[in-house]
């Protein structure tokens, strides 16, 4: 196990929740990974394309017990989904998948698709965004769920679809029996997403990988529905990875939190640990872009920039282009994932130590959308001369009508600045 | 420092006397039909988007209308720019009627009232380079003066919300999502609108490329003055720029009140059972919260209920709710507008 791999030992503290009991659960067939359920090594995805390969997720490695909830947070196009995908074996065979995944033990890296599909629905599960495009539209929800249970159990239809019903009532589905005879598009968004989970769970998996499951619902709803994915936690045992871009959602539901960008993990701990301290600038700047009631009459701290495209990655840290504290260094070698001043708390950055000692971290994000910058740590303002179109945009007129009415506005933060 | 107090109070609490809000709505209902299968398609019934909504907004003013998909707050924002045609109801911008109004007499108070679209992905034309959609809106107004003074304005807009004029020739999907939302928005700023409706402006973009939309808007009403309403599902955006906030559900509004009452003293419950739903990136206070989980989903607005619209999900329903709808009036002990007849202000975040 290299240096880059969490230690097992410190985890047993971070899921000090767990009944110890809980621990026979897991048998004797993975015990030789010290109770780990899922442990990914060094696991890296490619794609080959015309233009070049696509390196979607890069070194990528984790562990994960059994009933422990991770979060992987990341914006669109981090490796997030295709990391989990690449558990499931359910990427394309373009897919150039290398390092290890092993499940209770066993490899899956490498194995055929038969003998992926006895470890998918019955081992792991998944349950996907968007609801209504995983559903067949043309059979009963019923009959789905039957299908998946004898997929991995040979048993009459009868029986199947008596363990439907079963799902259906431990997910929240009022009048299970009457619900399983219909359709998909009978039910509504937030009741489509809890018969995903039933037939995530319908045949009893030890993991379950429920990709943005919220993304698509409404608040209200996607409280409930985080609320049931709790409760089978702790009905069923199993681990969960929750994929999702809502810090929101991680903050209240994961008892691990891994922070991705550019395909690879820039900061992985404890939930609290990473929310309370975070060492590696991305995760900061995430943190910054939220909005918060602390944060009323002033502005966001965003990222400048974007994301870097994953077939043509900056050399040395990919989040350097956009760091506010990015040095020389940053843009020669990628820094490894490494241990920092907080107790299991990983980093990849080579300026962990220098953010730990800034007081509001995320104020080294502040910057002027419009262009004049505000606090000169960030580097990256694209150009701060830029002028402004004051005289034809008229604004004697528009000051005028401000002043007339923004008495009955709360501070601005224009306002503080010149007060 | 004391001019600015006295001046506070001078101007509350909305607007100066005598001087009539930008934009005044009454009773704002619109209604689709339904059509049946048959050849003739006849209508069968009507859904009822919304159904009487009401409220003022001054000049500069932030509006936050904030409610769950369906609840109608996406076509109270179109109804109020006449892009659906409200059924009944009244809209009126600086004193004038415009429901009713033909579409040629619209068009030169359009040039007042813009909107930006939730999707940067469909709202901008394809085949066009930025160039063209950002000067169209000079073309159609017939305004802008010459060629090159357009040309010069369209520059500066596109500098105005943070992209270089040097890529003005570029089409659409050569930008970001969050630099097509930019686009949009100089789009919509280019003739000096006085509203600018923004439908969900940031819903599509990743949460720093959101932020950093959100930080745009905010500084350009700053700068430029002119009033929103800000249409989204995000109530931590919502409560982020509006300075006040409706809650909307099933095509009314719940309640209504000062962003800091509606956030810290709301008394609805279906205002209180939002707000509860929000997560809060916080693992120590997500994780003390009291959170009210309601059952069920929304209605469906082709049949609401009678009475009260939130009483089929509301933990306080009793009978006199569903026979008596209650009026957005100041309840007892209350800081905001509230449609309960049982309204009770209890803080939940």
């Amino acid at each position: 196990m290299n240096a880059r791999h969490r230690p097992n030992d410190s985890a047993d503290t971070i899921v000090g929740t767990i009944d110890p009991d809980s621990g026979a659960l897991g048998g004797s067939a993975y015990a030789t990974e010290g109770g780990d359920l899922l442990v990914v090594d060094d696991l890296s995805v490619g794609f080959g394309t015309e233009d070049g390969i696509v390196r979607a997720v890069r070194n990528v490695s984790f562990a994960l017990k059994p009933r422990q909830v991770l979060g992987i947070v990341g914006e669109s196009g981090s490796g997030k989904s295709v990391s989990s995908m690449a558990i499931l074996g359910l990427l394309p065979k373009t897919a150039r998948v290398t390092g290890s995944i092993r499940f209770r033990g066993e490899e899956l890296v490498g194995r055929s698709y038969n003998e992926m599909r006895k470890v998918r629905g019955n081992g792991i599960a998944m349950i996907f965004q968007d609801p209504m495009t995983s559903l067949n539209p043309v059979f009963t929800v019923g009959w789905q769920l039957a299908e998946a249970y004898r997929a991995h159990h040979s048993v009459s239809k009868k029986a199947a679809w008596a363990k439907a019903i079963e799902s259906l009532e431990l997910v929240g589905i009022p009048q299970p029996d009457r619900r399983a005879a219909q359709y998909p598009h009978e039910f509504s968004g937030g009741m489509r997403q809890r018969v995903m989970i039933a037939m995530a769970i319908i045949n009893d998996p030890e993991l379950i990988i429920a990709d943005e499951p919220t993304t698509a619902l409404d608040v209200t709803v996607q409280a409930q529905i985080l609320e049931t994915l709790l409760r089978i936690r702790d009905e069923t045992n199993a681990a969960v990875i929750m994929i999702t871009h809502d810090l929101g959602v991680v903050a209240g539901m994961v008892d691990r939190v891994q922070v991705m960008y550019g395909g690879t993990v820039v900061e992985t701990g404890d939930v609290h640990e990473v929310f309370a301290a975070p060492r590696m600038p991305y995760t900061v700047g995430l943190l910054g872009s939220m909005p918060n009631p602390a944060l009323i009459g002033k502005r966001l701290t965003p990222i400048q920039g974007a994301p870097p495209s994953l077939m043509n990655l900056p050399s040395g840290c990919p989040f350097a282009p956009r760091c506010p504290l990015v040095v020389d260094v940053c843009h020669e070698s990628e820094p490894p994932l490494t241990d920092t001043d907080r107790r299991d708390h990983l980093v990849r950055c080579h300026r962990w130590s220098d953010l730990a000692m800034i007081d509001q971290p995320t104020l080294l994000f502040a910057h002027d959308e419009i262009g004049v910058v505000e606090n000169p740590a960030a580097l990256t303002v694209a150009n701060p001369d830029l002028p402004v179109a004051e005289d034809l945009l008229d604004v004697e007129r528009r000051i005028a009508a401000a002043e007339s009415t923004s008495d009955t506005r709360p501070a601005t933060s224009t306002e503080e600045r010149t007060s | 420092m004391t001019t600015s107090v006295q001046t506070t109070t001078a101007g509350q609490p909305s607007g100066q006397p005598g001087t009539p809000p930008l934009l005044e709505v009454r009773d704002l209902v619109k209604e689709f039909p339904v059509r049946g299968g048959g050849i003739i398609r006849r209508t069968v019934g009507k859904v009822h988007a919304v159904s009487g909504v009401s409220f003022d907004l001054n000049a500069g003013e932030t509006l936050g209308l904030v409610g769950e998909s369906g609840c109608g707050k996406s076509t109270t924002g179109r109804a109020l720019l006449q892009l659906h045609r409200p059924t009944s109801g009244s809209v009126k911008f600086e004193g004038r009627e415009l429901t009713g109004m033909t579409t040629s007499a619209l068009r030169p108070i359009r040039r007042d009232m813009q909107i930006v679209f939730q999707d940067p992905y469909a709202s901008l034309n394809p085949r066009w380079p930025v160039n063209d959609i950002v000067t169209e809106p000079f073309k159609i107004h017939r305004t802008g003066g010459s060629n090159a003074e357009v040309q010069h304005r369209v520059n500066e807009l596109l500098e105005l919300v943070g992209l270089n004029p040097e890529h003005r020739n570029r089409y659409a999907h050569e930008f970001s999502g969050g630099q097509r939302q930019r686009i949009g928005i100089a789009r919509a700023l280019a003739l000096n609108p006085k509203l600018v409706v923004l439908d969900e402006p940031v819903s599509a973009l990743d949460v720093s490329v959101q932020a950093g939309v959100v930080n745009l808007l905010e500084e350009l009403q700053d700068r430029l003055g002119m009033a929103y309403v800000f249409v989204a599902h995000d109530l931590s955006v919502v409560r982020h720029i509006s300075d006040r906030v409706a809650v909307m559900y099933l095509g009314k509004i719940v309640e209504t009140g000062a962003r800091e009452d509606i956030y810290a003293a709301p008394a609805h419950p279906y205002t209180q059972a939002l707000l509860s739903a929000v997560p809060v990136p916080d693992p120590v206070i997500e994780r003390q919260r009291q959170r009210i989980v309601l059952t069920g989903d929304v209605p469906s607005p082709v049949d609401p209920p009678s009475g009260c619209r939130f009483r089929t999900r509301c933990w306080k329903a009793q009978d006199i709710c569903a026979v008596e709808e209650p009026k957005l009036e100041l309840r007892a002990g209350g800081r905001t507008l509230s449609a309960c007849h049982f309204a009770d202000v209890q803080s939940v975040i």
